[in-house]
């Protein structure tokens, strides 16, 4: 056995000193590695219609556009109001029946704020010309999805669709639990916006 | 000198001793997992609450649902499996609110939300204690999920650590009909599956 030394005042200072110089260290990079992230945002790639977009839970394929008051069921409303539809096929690549496409596909100008509730689209499976509840896995689909587009809004020419990222994590930081969470976009398609009745 | 390779090599131990706990830790789904109790077909599986047996599967590339005279056709990418067993509660009234078929590969495909509600499956009934009571189970998924999978049920998708009945069910996929008919009656028997065998 050693004889059991003991650290000196001055060597302890020093011990604090440089565990709290790397430490202020580590979090200024880790500070400044954000902002400049921040400043300098990944170009999203623009993608055309009609290409497969891999998102990690879904592939997606946006096909067209278009604006109207009549919704894919062919049953007028009783309150009409301009819907934004657009078509798309899609896959289920995750293990589990799911119908959260309204995470992955938005419109741009329907892009809620950071911190806002956005709008949940409504989506119709285009088979049975109906609400499409679940997608189940490897079953390759085409379906429309519908949003409300505002009164006072003008209509674009052509409207860009952002493509979200979805991505996997085995166990999550809060219960270790598995889950699919929100990513960056991973595309940008324009789509030119048809006007129906 | 002594010292400081002791250290390193206990500083090294504990980091195996971590990284082998990391990767052998069960998963949180595991860990809350619902209590399966398994069986095979024509068999009565029981758990604490409620018990089921399975004894007809059906496999086809479309399904026609007819309801108060009226028929409607429903298409899939892949095929329908509709399955029929009957369900009874043990000790107090309950409904089995979820139904999944499990593939080989894992991949659960839920109950079909797109056949009406006119058509009453299993997650609708209220099953009595000592009452049993017909089930109907309708699933939609692509052709190679259906050979060697499984029907889990259980009282609710959320309720961690319930009990599950997992029945093996024997699908023949070389008996898959072009077309099955399920038809809702008025009086009896609450559903016939045509053609009939």
């Amino acid at each position: 056995m050693t004889e059991p030394t003991r650290a000196t005042v001055r060597q302890r200072l020093y011990a604090f000193l440089i565990a709290g110089l790397g430490g202020l260290a580590a979090s200024a990079v880790s500070f400044s590695m954000a902002v400049y992230e921040a400043a300098h945002p990944p170009e999203t790639p623009a993608v055309a219609a009609g290409q497969q977009i891999d998102t990690g839970r879904w592939f997606v394929t946006l096909r067209s556009a278009r604006i109207g008051t009549i919704s894919p069921t062919g049953v007028p409303p009783s309150n009409p109001k301009q819907l934004i539809m657009v078509d798309l096929d899609v896959v289920n690549r995750s293990a589990m029946p799911n119908n959260l496409l309204g995470k992955v596909v938005v419109p741009a100008p329907l892009a809620a704020p950071a911190g806002a509730v956005p709008e949940i689209p409504t989506t119709y499976l285009d088979r049975d010309k109906y609400f499409a509840n679940h997608i189940n896995p490897n079953m390759p689909e085409r379906v429309t999805m519908a949003w409300t587009w505002p009164q006072d809004m003008p209509v674009p020419e052509t409207l860009t669709v952002i493509v979200k990222g979805e991505i996997y994590k085995l166990r999550d930081n809060l219960y270790g639990a598995t889950g699919w969470y929100d990513g960056d976009p991973v595309a940008t398609v324009e789509l030119p916006v048809e006007r129906v009745p | 000198m002594i010292g400081t390779l002791r250290t390193a090599l206990a500083l090294l131990f504990a980091a195996a001793v971590l990284y082998g706990l990391q990767h052998t830790r069960p998963r949180y789904s595991q860990i809350t997992s619902p209590i399966v109790t398994t069986g095979g077909m024509n068999e009565r599986v029981q758990t604490g609450n409620f018990a089921l047996s399975l004894d007809s599967v059906r496999v086809a590339r479309a399904l026609d649902v007819e309801t108060f005279g009226k028929t409607k056709a429903y298409t899939t990418p892949g095929v329908w499996v509709v399955v029929e067993g009957t369900a009874e509660a043990r000790h107090e009234t309950l409904s089995l609110t979820s139904a999944d078929w499990i593939s080989t590969a894992g991949v659960r495909y839920a109950l079909t939300d797109r056949i009406p509600a006119t058509i009453e499956m299993l997650p609708g009934d209220v099953n009595q204690p000592g009452l049993p009571r017909r089930a109907l189970l309708v699933f939609e998924m692509p052709q190679e999920a259906v050979a060697g999978g499984s029907v889990a049920v259980t009282r609710s998708k959320l309720s961690p650590l319930d009990d599950e009945v997992q029945i093996a069910v024997d699908a023949d996929t070389d008996r898959t009909e072009p077309k099955i008919t399920l038809r809702r009656n008025n009086e009896g028997f609450p559903w016939t599956v045509l053609p009939q065998r």
